[in-house]
């Protein structure tokens, strides 16, 4: 993200991308580090078909006041966030921003009010706008 | 090694940095790059082979250089016809290709870095024109529609053409703003063929009333947003290298980059040169679509301090580019010898203006060297400067570039801000060691 300390690297640090780089050719049948639940659109070059709403949700739900059976109620905040912010676009889009949480609320107002992210209720907001600004912070 | 040799799935190299006194941060870097990459299998030992000990582990990370590593890695891609893309977003697809990658006065096709907001068409993907318009509305006298063939038949042009996305750069910002975090290579300068947009704007006959062109393409929007589409002013409309283009590289668009036919407004942002093209409105007022209004491709009209936002009202649109310049060689952290000459080469830059030169250094910017410059073929391809430098000095260096444009303005030092992160053009630095 910033240059000045990408700019520290030593040959060492070139090494070690070269390691990383080629290791991500092998995939092996190891267990899966957590954090790496199914997204709507998982990162994988495929993912362009139709956008999907999120589980128990249609699109003639969108802006309905009331939804029945609130999907929120047995979901962590991760979940519920990668469930939401991976509706419409990839969640790569989300994890590589380093916003505070100001600009987390302003993220979430944009895709509220004008991309069709109306369904995502107040109270749900927070939930997320309080993930990210914790782990998608700026440093 | 034995020990080393052990440690083959991500699971244990987790841990191991847990054990090492790793922060929260850290892990979740690790997570996201993992679940990014696919790791690691039995190369995880090769990983640390590479680490070479246990200090060097510890000491990497002390400084915090893995995890960053980490972050400015994105994965490379396999997105099709595009190998080597560092990936910023999968859906809807936006990736860069590194500098030292971009050295070609014109661009390949494969490295024309990827930019999309919503998905691709069908058309694009299953490569038939049948079926496709271009249709030129508005304010004009005589509206027009022409299907691929009638386009093609018209007189075309050939001419290399800088394309630039107003988000490059914005990974340098401080502090961190939204948007993909683009480092250096959201830009290219590929051969672009296409019939000139003026010429088509005469055939339709534009009405005095013509102020503003608004721009429509195939690709289906995310969520409810509206169709991208923006637009440019007629002025910019009827320049010579406004082209409506429809073969990139001598051959047919690529689907990620516009088939079958897309705008190219050269030295504009990006988002000027609307791929999957269909439709020309012409208005008599600035088009006042999504992503030509609030904080949408718009920067303060006066600069404000960085973290802060401006009330929609001191906001104005981005035009050009702002001059700057790209080190495509060396690559970063090469190695080279105490004396011995190193070729440096990389392209300038200033959307609508010429560049005037291009400086060098390898301390810092105590001293500068000018760099011989190869004029573009044209006012909108970008220039090449090449130097010839010897670092006299062992350890670790950095040669900078700087571009100045005709009218005097050069790249800054450090890049000033905006809330979106647009236009940046901070000098490029890139690392060099130097061994006796
Ligand atoms: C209803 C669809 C939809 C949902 C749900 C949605 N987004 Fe978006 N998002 C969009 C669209 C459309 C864009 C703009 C795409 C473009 O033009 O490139 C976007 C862009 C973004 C961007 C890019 C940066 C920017 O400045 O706009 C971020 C970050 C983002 N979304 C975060 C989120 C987060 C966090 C969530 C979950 C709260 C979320 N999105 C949910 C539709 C959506």
């Amino acid at each position: 993200m910033n240059q000045t300390r990408r700019l520290l690297s030593l040959p060492v640090f070139a090494a070690i991308m070269v390691a990383l780089i080629s290791s991500a050719c092998d995939k092996s049948s190891e267990a899966k580090p957590e954090g790496q639940a199914q997204t709507p659109f998982p990162a994988t070059p495929k993912a362009r078909e139709a956008v999907p709403v999120p589980p128990a949700r249609n699109a003639g739900a969108v802006n309905a006041p009331t939804n029945p059976a609130p999907l929120s109620t047995d979901m962590t905040p991760k979940e519920m966030y990668i469930a939401y912010c991976g509706a419409c676009h990839s969640v790569d889009l989300v994890e590589s921003q380093r916003l505070g949480r100001e600009d987390w609320a302003w993220v979430m107002q944009d895709m509220v009010e004008e991309y069709g992210g109306a369904w995502i209720k107040p109270d749900e907001q927070r939930i997320i706008i309080d993930y990210l600004a914790e782990n998608f912070g700026p440093n | 090694m034995d020990k080393l040799n052990r440690i083959h799935t991500s699971a244990e190299f987790r841990r191991r940095l847990v054990e090492r006194g790793a922060t929260n941060d850290d892990l979740r870097r690790f997570d996201a790059f993992v679940s990014r990459r696919g790791f690691l299998g039995a190369s995880g030992a090769a990983l640390l082979s590479a680490l070479g000990a246990d200090a060097a582990f510890e000491g990497l990370f002390g400084r915090g250089l893995l995890p960053m590593a980490m972050a400015d890695a994105p994965a490379s891609s396999d997105v099709d016809g595009k190998p080597g893309m560092i990936l910023h977003v999968t859906h809807p697809v936006s990736g860069e290709f590194p500098p030292h990658m971009l050295d070609d006065d014109i661009t390949p096709t494969q490295r024309h870095y990827v930019r999309n907001n919503g998905g691709i068409p069908d058309r694009a993907t299953s490569g038939d024109t049948r079926g496709w318009q271009l249709t030129i509305d508005g304010e004009v006298e005589s509206p027009l529609s022409l299907s691929f063939d009638e386009l093609r038949a018209m007189p075309s042009v050939t001419m290399p053409l800088l394309i630039e996305c107003a988000g490059n750069g914005r990974a340098f910002f401080d502090p961190p703003v939204r948007g993909n975090p683009w480092q250096h290579g959201a830009i290219a300068c590929s051969e672009w063929t296409g019939v000139r947009l003026r010429d088509l704007l005469h055939r339709a006959k534009l009405k005095p009333s013509a102020k503003h062109t608004a721009h429509f393409g195939d690709d289906p929007p995310l969520g409810q947003a509206e169709p991208f589409s923006r637009g440019i002013p007629i002025d910019k409309a009827m320049e010579e290298h406004t082209l409506v283009a429809f073969a990139m590289n001598g051959k047919p668009l690529s689907p990620l980059n516009g088939f079958p036919v897309r705008l190219v407004v050269p030295g504009w942002v990006g988002s000027s040169s609307q791929k999957w093209l269909n439709r020309i409105w012409i208005r008599d007022r600035e088009h006042d679509s999504q992503k030509m209004t609030g904080y949408s491709y718009r920067i303060p009209k006066a600069p404000v301090a960085p973290g802060s936002r401006p009330r929609k009202e001191d906001m104005q649109i981005v035009t050009s580019v702002l001059v700057k310049s790209m080190i495509t060689r060396p690559g970063p952290d090469t190695i080279s010898k105490a004396g011995q000459a190193i070729d440096v080469a990389g392209h300038a830059w200033a959307g609508d203006r010429g560049i005037a030169k291009v400086l060098v250094s390898a301390d810092y910017g105590v001293h500068w060297i000018e760099t011989k410059l190869t004029p573009p073929p044209n006012p909108y391809a970008w220039s090449r400067f090449e130097a010839r430098l010897r670092i006299q000095q062992s350890g670790y260096h950095e040669i900078w570039a700087r571009a100045f444009d005709e009218a005097g303005d050069a790249q800054p030092f450090r890049q000033p801000w905006n809330p979106k992160g647009y236009i940046g053009n901070v000098i490029h630095r890139v690392p060099i060691h130097i061994e006796t």
